[in-house]
């Protein structure tokens, strides 16, 4: 009989645990962050939110695993799970196009500094975050030295630097397209518009030396300090961030694919205003500034550098030395629609779709 | 996809009606009702969403299905899986045969021994085993590292992210379910026979082939049925071991709609995969059952079940009681002839391939204490670094608290509602109950991301994407399928006779399964529990997609981790998550033998 009545206990229990854990969220007091996961997320935690918490009580929920689809597929299901997400500004433009993301209330969050930021980065759906750049990085194991790779065509070129590549793949945020050609032999100043169906028959030949096309960007700095490659495309400041801690790894400034990424608003996001305040605390001078000296990323609010050393300055990618070995990303090119009404970063899913399975 | 019992499952097909004795409306339908309304509610109604969708909510059209089959794309990807899963079952049954023959030729301890080996696999997750052999066939992994040491390679071998990877992974998985059906069938073959025919003259491999292989026929043909359909719709083991080459069928279903959000084609798509496993299984029932002895067909449904529930709970059971001597060993069937010779060689392949097995559980432990930085074995220095991290994280410690509440809800109403449905089913007699045994346990044939793409459409329009509500609903759906069967081959050994008389007696109906039933079955019930909190804890299919960035499970937040970086947190969380299954499999055993102990009076005499 007692243990009739403990069962009857637990499944009563049972049943208002699982009636009230639901309702338990009813405060608004949060707002859901959708950013690139990895040790660059790590330091937003740092830098971002958690001075955000505090400020403003607002809890913070992390999500990863962004991309263009993922905010359409959302958004469409009428299930807009996040309140803020980076997006690159290809996949913004045409999110922006289609009706896929929220405008930004410039006027009531913004009061009088928005002329602090780079006015490039300042667009009626998404304001920028940092410029950030993709650089060919490699494992100093597999080459000590003094013949380090430095340029796409080295990447690319597999009897002068044996081993497995890791780069991205074409469904993810940044196709390797840009990289590619340039591998390829096409000049930096003839980049665009990209040659696609050129830039993927130089993806086919490297295609069998690539240990894995990555869809994070946690990823190729992984795989390059494990040795699952030896030499691939990697974000600066993740590269960065493993050779400081002492992994066999490092990096060319030659031919970085330099870029910003945007904070953008879903459609129909459950906590606008809460992503406001959050969107408009990441942009200020001194949070950007602390984010800075984690990763190696040029900030979009002029401001920030009144808080940054001279010394740290010069190793940001925005820094004029860094600046002119770089290449910098067209997202015009990529958001542009050709006649069939279908934008270059669409048209590259198809082409990558159908590439990845041959 | 209809399941019907066999010869092997006499109570639940279709047995007189024994406890009928006692007058009153039929408590049938009351016990059969959760589960029932349960499978409806959330597992016919939403596949037939998906059914409708796929030929156009508003208007009928088989536009969908049209742009599949044009889609070149789709269509090699779809023969690719297919062959995949093929050449998987073909691997897993030149590896699982010897296997079944050794353990068939060991001795009682041995037998059992071998039997936990291959089981135990099937109870650590299935993400846990799959990044074991990431780290295996790393280019810094134990493959190349200990190859470089030996001098056999300069360079390490580019072994991970290939087919070749997906292979191993993918037989490692399935090998247990080719091994537990052949066993099956082999310990039932009388070896005599083989000796009978050495004594006519013929040599070993003669008598084996001529007369001990089509013997066991039926296992091969049900373990080979069952690991082809359980391939076909795999999806985590392709995903994180292969490359870009070995994209599978329902890789693709994810990618509609997760990333594209395209529905109709996604519902197109889950209904060919699921027409075309149907028609392969009943082309090959057909053609190949009537050689032998009963449908593969049932035969693989029913023991997918068993080799998963039943017969795993079985083996332990006996080798806890052999370890504790509490029990007299009472194996069922007739005394065997244990065949008098062997052949070394396939002794010598079924235990290396059983060691593979284990080996990738085991190198999680000294992987996760790991002092670098990176996947490294074997590790340079150790530390608890990981560990640490692990349980700092609040993303990490927040799935896992969530896993535990989920699983533990699932426990609790699974056990109930798969109990009461097994005593409708062992004990009741009504019309169709062959089909109604059927339905409920159709949820483990039907490929989980079909599933899980049929719920995702149906609580994305309640709501219920991304809660812990639904998360438990559809984790029911596996679990109760376990609880009726654990439970109901339990109660096909008590014997009805003292039901009656308990009703003899004046006792209710109710009061007879509480006083008599449930204490002679109490063990099955534990570990249909802890079945139930397994499926729950350890599933990752359904989790990746009804999971919310507020609500994810343990197993979601490791699919996201390893996919983005193969830190060593992963390991540790591996070793723990193995670690757990050990403890509550220990803790089952204990709490049975408890259980068993205090029924011990008349308990040996009841059970036949």
């Amino acid at each position: 009989m007692k243990r009739l009545r403990i069962t009857s206990a637990f499944v009563a229990a049972a049943l208002v645990f699982a009636a009230g854990t639901d309702l338990a969220r009813a405060d608004e007091g949060h707002v859901v962050v959708a950013s690139w996961g990895g040790s660059f997320q790590d330091d937003q935690r740092k830098a971002i939110f958690d001075p955000f918490v505090e400020e403003t009580g607002i809890e913070i929920i992390e999500a990863t695993g962004i991309s263009l689809s993922k905010v359409r597929a959302m958004v469409e299901s009428g299930n807009t799970e996040w309140d803020v997400s980076g997006m690159v500004p290809g996949d913004l433009l045409v999110l922006a196009r289609d009706g896929l993301v929220e405008k930004l209330d410039y006027e009531n969050y913004f009061k009088g500094w928005l002329g602090d930021i780079v006015p490039e980065v300042v667009h009626p759906y998404g304001i920028g975050n940092f410029f950030y750049t993709k650089v060919i990085a490699f494992n100093t194991e597999a080459f000590p030295g003094p013949e380090r790779p430095d340029s796409w065509q080295d990447v690319w070129n597999v009897e002068k630097f044996p081993g497995p590549r890791a780069i991205d793949a074409g469904d993810w945020v940044v196709p390797p397209l840009e990289y590619a050609l340039l591998a390829d032999g096409v000049a930096v100043e003839d980049l665009y518009p990209l040659d696609m169906e050129r830039a993927y028959a130089s993806l086919a030949k490297i295609r069998p030396n690539v240990a894995k096309f990555t869809t994070s960007s946690a990823m190729a700095p992984q795989m390059l300090v494990d040795g699952e490659a030896v030499v691939g495309a990697s974000t600066l400041g993740r590269t960065v961030r493993r050779k400081n801690e002492g992994a066999p790894i490092d990096f060319s400034w030659n031919q970085g694919l330099i870029q910003f990424d945007y904070w953008i608003i879903p459609k129909n996001a459950p906590n606008y205003e809460n992503a406001m305040k959050f969107i408009e605390f990441a942009t200020r001078p001194e949070i950007q500034a602390a984010m800075v000296e984690l990763q190696l990323l040029g900030p979009v609010n002029l401001k920030a550098f009144d808080h940054l050393s001279a010394e740290r300055a010069e190793k940001l990618p925005s820094f004029p030395a860094n600046l002119e070995k770089q290449v910098f990303l067209s997202a015009d090119f990529w958001a542009a629609v050709g006649d069939d009404g279908v934008s270059n970063v669409e048209k590259n899913q198809q082409m990558w779709d159908r590439w990845s399975i041959e | 996809m209809q399941a019907s019992g066999t010869s092997s499952n006499g109570a639940l097909a279709g047995s007189p009606a024994t406890a009928g004795a006692k007058p009153g409306p039929s408590p049938v339908p009351l016990l059969l009702a959760p589960a029932l309304i349960l499978l409806l509610g959330v597992f016919i109604v939403p596949l037939l969403g998906v059914l409708f969708e796929s030929v156009g909510r508003a208007e009928f059209t088989v536009g969908h299905y049209i742009e599949v089959f044009d889609n070149e794309v789709l269509m090699r990807v779809l023969v690719r899986t297919i062959v995949l899963s093929l050449v998987v079952t073909a691997i897993c049954l030149l590896l699982g045969y010897p296997i079944a023959w050794v353990m068939l030729l060991s001795s009682g301890w041995m037998q059992r021994f071998i039997a936990l080996l291959i089981v135990l696999p099937l109870w650590t997750s299935l993400l846990v085993r799959t990044y074991a052999w990431m780290v295996i066939l790393g280019r810094k992994g134990l493959v190349n590292e200990t190859l470089i040491t030996l001098g056999a390679i300069d360079a390490p071998l580019t072994l991970l992210y290939t087919r070749f990877s997906v292979y191993i992974g993918m037989v490692h998985i399935m090998l247990p379910f080719m091994v537990l059906p052949l066993f099956a069938v082999m310990r039932r073959i009388d070896t005599s026979l083989l000796s009978g025919a050495w004594s006519l003259g013929a040599n070993r491999p003669m008598a084996f082939f001529f007369v001990f292989l089509p013997l066991s026929m039926p296992g091969i043909l049900a373990g080979s049925l069952l690991v082809f359909i359980l391939s076909i719709g795999f999806f985590v083991t392709p995903a994180l071991l292969g490359g870009l080459g070995d994209t599978t069928f329902v890789m693709l279903i994810e990618r509609q709609v997760n990333r594209l959000g395209n529905w109709p084609l996604a519902a197109a798509m889950s209904v060919i995969l699921l027409v075309a496993t149907l028609v392969l299984v009943i082309v090959y029932n057909r053609v190949l059952s009537s050689r032998v002895d009963g449908s593969a067909l049932s035969t693989a449904v029913w023991v997918r079940l068993m080799s998963l529930a039943a017969f795993g709970s079985f083996l332990v059971e006996r080798i806890v009681d052999t370890l504790a001597s509490a029990v007299p060993r009472t194996l069922r069937g007739g005394p065997r002839q244990r065949p008098p010779s062997t052949f070394p060689f396939a002794a010598i392949v079924a235990w290396a391939t059983i060691l593979l097995m284990i080996f990738p559980i085991a190198i999680l432990y000294p992987l996760s204490f790991s002092d670098a930085p990176y996947l490294q074995f074997p590790p340079a220095e150790y530390s608890t670094r990981w560990y640490e991290n692990y349980f700092a994280r609040r993303d990490w410690v927040r799935p896992t608290i969530i896993s535990f509440e989920v699983g533990f809800i699932v426990m609790i109403f699974g056990t109930v509602i798969g109990t009461a449905a097994a005593v409708a089913l062992a004990r009741g007699s009504f019309a169709g109950k062959k089909l109604v045994l059927g339905l409920l346990l159709s949820p483990i044939i039907v490929p989980t991301i079909i599933s899980a793409v049929a719920l995702y459409y149906v609580f994305a329009t309640l709501g219920l994407v991304g809660t812990r509500t639904g998360l438990v609903l559809a984790h029911l759906i596996l679990a109760v399928p376990f609880v009726i069967v654990v439970v109901a081959s339990a109660l096909e050994r008590v014997d009805p006779a003292l039901e009656q008389a308990a009703g003899t007696l004046g006792a209710t109906r109710f009061t007879t399964f509480r006083k008599v039933t449930l204490p002679l079955i109490r063990p099955a019930v534990i570990t249909a529990a802890l079945f139930a909190f397994l499926a729950s804890f350890d599933e990752v299919v359904i989790a990746i997609f009804l999971s919310g960035v507020r609500i994810k499970t343990l197993p979601k937040r490791m699919w996201d981790g390893i996919r983005e970086e193969i830190d060593p947190t992963t390991a540790a969380v591996a070793a723990l998550l193995v670690t757990l299954t050990v403890v509550l499999i220990i803790l089952a055993e204990v709490l049975r033998a408890r259980a068993s102990r205090r029924g011990a009076a008349g308990h040996d005499q009841f059970v036949k």
